[in-house]
């Protein structure tokens, strides 16, 4: 199933894991053609593909996430398969200090306030929390 | 469709891409419950998870890349889908300058003696070829 949030028994799992362990987490991206924006919104008339509405949410996110302590690791664009035949648009990956940081960051006004941009641009997406057994920047 | 290598055309798309710059190969891998040597392998009979055969792969691979300046940005153990549903157990993300030395990767003299542990281990994979953002450069 194409799904953007996490259904309520993902948010009940995550709540029910260690809330002090950093966490990297996976994003699989799939953006939209057309963005979405509503009606009435200042970007409603522009014409935004959803890759371009997304990365305002990108740009804005990355300020949010170096505020909380968490760090983009990875982002990588224009996917080629060369084993296996899914569809994504674009890799990221973030470490966020703790499992708790991440649920207080989307719960923040200041992420309430650019989440139009997501959801204006993102057609669906996989979230996989990750554990690190090794990573380059922890061990430079 | 479960896949473990790239059809000719993958391969040849991925050899003949024009694009010269770095590149990062983001490796979504299911492992075997438990591994499966051949008889013909040093470690038939030895009972162990196939993750812990992959890892004897991913950790020979990554020294065979960093003799052509490739290696490991993030290797992760997958505990669970926040959003979407999948069924991936590992994360792995290799960087190298560019996909020459990712083919050079494996033509290594060492890659012969490796793949066994990945045969072993592996169950099946994604690999995507992605462009890295500025930062990993």
């Amino acid at each position: 199933m194409a799904a953007i949030t996490p259904t309520p028994e993902q948010t009940a799992g995550f709540l029910g894991r260690d809330q002090d362990a950093s966490i990297v987490m996976v994003n699989l991206l799939k953006f939209k053609e057309t963005a979405t924006y509503a009606e009435g919104t200042a970007e409603f008339n522009e014409t935004l593909s959803g890759a371009e509405a997304y990365m305002r949410y990108g740009v804005e996110v990355a300020k949010i996430l170096a505020s909380i302590g968490a760090k983009q690791l990875f982002a990588g664009t224009l996917p080629h398969f060369m084993i296996g035949d899914g569809d994504w648009d674009m890799v990221a990956l973030v470490r966020y200090p703790s499992r708790a940081a991440m649920i207080a960051m989307t719960q923040s006004d200041a992420y309430q306030a650019i989440h139009h941009h997501r959801e204006a641009g993102l057609a669906h997406q996989d979230l996989i929390e990750v554990t690190e057994l090794f990573s380059a920047d922890q061990a430079a | 469709m479960p896949a473990f290598q790239p059809t000719a055309n993958q391969f040849r798309a991925f050899r003949d891409d024009p694009h010269d710059g770095p590149i990062a190969q983001v490796n979504l891998l299911k492992f075997r419950v438990k591994a499966e040597y051949q008889p013909e392998d040093p470690e038939f009979g030895t009972e162990e998870p196939g993750a812990a055969a992959y890892q004897r792969y991913a950790d020979a691979f990554a020294d065979a890349a960093a003799d052509v300046g490739g290696h490991c940005l993030l290797m992760g153990h997958a505990e669970r889908y926040f959003i979407g549903n999948g069924d991936w157990d590992a994360v792995m993300v290799m960087h190298f300058p560019n996909r020459q030395a990712f083919i050079a990767t494996l033509n290594h003299r060492n890659y012969q003696d490796m793949h066994r542990h990945r045969d072993a281990g592996l169950l099946c994979q994604d690999l995507i070829t992605t462009r890295p953002s500025a930062r990993e450069t």
